[in-house]
């Protein structure tokens, strides 16, 4: 009996070294990793605010005036090019009404008509 | 014998008292076996209790280690990821860096541990141009066991130290400040030292704030419209030889400065290479005698203490003499001109009448309201003390109203100008950043009213036939129904006034319907050229200043020019019934 219960004991004790010392093993890979982690994320965080400044730094709009001019076909919209909505119809062709729609050789609505819409709304403007 | 043998032993005792063994010599013994027993199991059973307890207590640790979820060790963790490390960034209206801290690495030295310093400071500086190989050579011999051999190294610079692998050099993590925009935003963001200590600007302002780290510090600057505002003044400084120019874009709602340059600007990378000169801010620190920009105050204060209407007028033949001065008009006309017309064609002998009727305590009292005679309440450490006569005579009432002998900052001078415009509400300026999206929430910002509505409007309708038919007729923008007023102030060269050298500025504001935006431009001592005949007035300089301004600025904040029609009929809306009909004396 008392032989039994040494065994069992013995038993016991060295599932629970080997247990002990699994557990032991995982926690200090998963400590390693953990540390890595943050590593990891403390040097993308840095990146990230590196590449912030950067992209700050590129954007300065004295560059992207520069790089502008010299790549693009593009400049400033002449503000006269800036027109409401009531006057387009004006200013297309009379083949068009102001939905678009080809209305073929004959004329479109009277174009006086967008130009007093243009004049109620300027009034419109002026009051508020 | 045998029963004498028997008898020997020792006789019985009637009463039992035989006699013993040596009775108390065995209890003694006795005694001492039994105490010392005992105090051996009582040591033992403390010694299991200890042994018991200590058990127990790591058993119970275990259990709560593997058993129960380990709170402690996330926050331990997490809190060593999330710890601020940095001073704060400093961002734009719209989120653009301005100034930020990053990971950088210092070299040091450890001179003891150098055995040829000569040698070894050959090689660094072969490495890293910038050095002074004589000057780190004697450093590096020195007795001392910590020398810094350059601060902020770039990753291709700390590669090649480490590549020469040289005993007795270290280094050490340091954070670096940057400023990705450079020279555009330097005096209003400012700068710190190499221990990340602000000293100017913002910076210094927020301090505190920026120690901590955290949250961003939001401007109210927009970057683009900072440059453009640099730009063209810098094209100005350019095009007529000037010293130097200032310039501020101002909500006219709500008092945020969205752009604020003071030219020659300097690198915050290296402020102590920059000279006095570049570092001084103009903007906010400059205090300078304005010029006819200050006719704006004057009209406005007669206006509204009900001196004069908009129908009454002077005689402006005659020049003022007073004191040692005669008051002239820079391109005199003669006979009587209305209010509008003295304010249009900026003549100081009809501004003089208005002031005097007004008076010099209503004077005093309106320029105070408008927060020109003391230093502004700003965020900014760099603010300049207005410089204001004492005693305050009546000459000086004459002079002030067409903007001589009282010296302001152009902020100051561009705030209370947005009062004039904006409904008549002064509100302060400011560097944060208070609203979102560019909406016009001026009503949720707090302000004191200095002038009534009316008046304002008259100030807005004023301003415009300035650039209408007046004297800043280069400001107007087509489309952005400008509005503004010249001035050409002649500096003071010692204790008097040179001729030759001006200040040139314009103050304008769009579009004058219902102003989001006022606009301030100086240049300092502009020469005049070819193209402008000679003239480096404020309406040949600054006004065009201000027109390109407007022009580049106005589509990109979404305000949707006016075609000349529609242009034309709100400049008649705006004309005040007092004003309706009267023809104005052309120039």
């Amino acid at each position: 009996m008392t032989r039994m219960i040494a065994v069992i004991w013995l038993g016991a004790v060295a599932a629970m070294a080997w247990g002990l010392f699994q557990v032991k093993n995982e926690v200090r890979s998963l400590e390693a990793e953990l540390h890595k982690t943050h590593w990891a994320t403390k040097s993308d965080r840095e990146t990230i605010e590196i590449l912030k400044a950067e992209w700050s730094y590129l954007n300065q709009p004295a560059r992207i005036a520069d790089l502008a001019t010299r790549h693009l076909a593009l400049a400033p919209l002449d503000n006269s090019r800036i027109v409401e909505i009531s006057e387009l119809s004006s200013r297309l062709s009379p083949q068009f009404d102001g939905q678009g729609t080809p209305t073929g050789p004959s004329p479109g609505p009277s174009p006086d008509l967008p130009l007093a819409q243009a004049a109620t709304l300027a009034s419109a403007e002026a009051e508020r | 014998m045998t029963r004498r043998t028997a008898h020997h032993s020792p006789p019985c005792h009637p009463r039992g008292l035989d006699p013993q063994p040596d009775r108390a010599a065995l209890i003694q013994l006795d005694g001492a076996a039994k105490q010392s027993l005992e105090t051996g199991r009582t040591r033992l059973l403390v010694t299991g209790l200890v042994f018991a307890l200590a058990f127990f207590f790591i058993g119970l640790r275990l259990v709560e280690v593997s058993l129960l979820p380990g709170d402690m060790v996330r926050l331990a963790a997490s809190a060593q990821a999330n710890a601020p490390t940095h001073r704060g960034d400093i961002v734009d209206r719209n989120g653009v860096v301005l100034a930020k801290t990053l990971p950088s690495v210092s070299l040091y030295a450890n001179p003891k541990e150098i055995r040829d310093p000569a040698a070894v400071a050959a090689r660094l500086s072969r490495t890293l141009p910038d050095l002074a190989e004589a000057k780190l050579a004697g450093r590096l011999a020195s007795q001392r066991s910590f020398v810094w051999v350059k601060r902020n190294l770039t990753p291709r610079e700390q590669d090649a130290v480490n590549r020469l692998g040289v005993p007795g050099l270290y280094f050490r993590e340091e954070p670096i400040r940057v400023y990705p925009q450079g020279a555009l935003v330097s005096h209003a963001v400012g700068f710190t030292d190499i221990d990340s200590r602000g000293l100017a600007g913002i910076e210094r302002a927020f301090e505190p704030l920026l120690k901590d780290g955290d949250a961003p510090v939001a401007l109210s600057l927009d970057v683009r419209v900072q440059h453009i505002l640099a730009e063209e003044l810098a094209a100005s400084m350019e095009e007529f030889r000037a010293i130097g120019a200032a310039g501020l874009v101002l909500d006219a709602q709500t008092g945020e400065i969205l752009a604020m340059a003071s030219l020659p600007s300097f690198d915050p990378r290296e402020p102590g290479a920059a000279t006095r000169e570049a570092r001084f801010n103009r903007a906010t620190l400059g205090i300078y005698e304005m010029g006819s920009v200050f006719k704006i105050f004057t009209t406005a204060m007669a206006l509204d203490r009900g001196v004069v209407s908009l129908s009454d007028g002077y005689d402006v033949t005659d020049p003022i003499r007073a004191a040692r001065f005669l008051i002239r008009d820079y391109k005199p006309k003669k006979g009587w001109l209305s209010v509008p017309e003295i304010f249009m064609y900026s003549s100081n002998i009809g501004t003089v009448h208005m002031a005097m009727e007004a008076g010099t305590p209503s004077q005093q009292q309106f320029l105070q309201e408008l927060g020109l005679i003391r230093p502004q309440a700003f965020e900014l450490p760099e603010i300049g003390q207005p410089m204001v006569p004492s005693p305050w005579r009546e000459i000086n009432t004459m002079t002030i109203s067409y903007g001589h002998g009282l010296a302001v900052s152009p902020l100051q001078l561009t705030s209370a100008v947005a009062a004039m415009v904006n409904g008549g509400v002064l509100r302060p300026a400011t560097l944060l950043k208070r609203t979102e999206g560019g909406a016009v929430a001026g009503e949720t910002v707090m302000g004191k009213r200095v002038i009534s509505e009316e008046t304002s409007a008259a100030m807005r309708w004023l301003m415009r036939l300035v650039v209408q038919h007046g004297s800043g007729r280069k400001a107007e923008a087509a489309g952005y129904l400008v509005g503004g007023k010249t001035g050409t102030a002649e500096k003071l060269n010692g204790r008097r006034y040179a001729r030759d050298s001006r200040l040139s500025s314009f103050v304008a504001a769009f579009p004058m319907d219902k102003p989001r935006y006022v606009i301030f431009a100086m240049v300092d001592e502009p020469k005049g050229n070819k193209s402008t005949f000679g003239f480096a007035t404020g309406g040949w300089v600054a006004a065009p200043v201000v027109q390109r301004v407007v022009q580049r600025m106005g589509p990109m904040m979404g305000l949707q020019p006016h075609s000349p029609e529609v242009a034309a009929s709100i400049d008649d809306f705006m004309t005040p019934a007092a004003a309706r009909g009267f023809t104005l004396a052309s120039d």
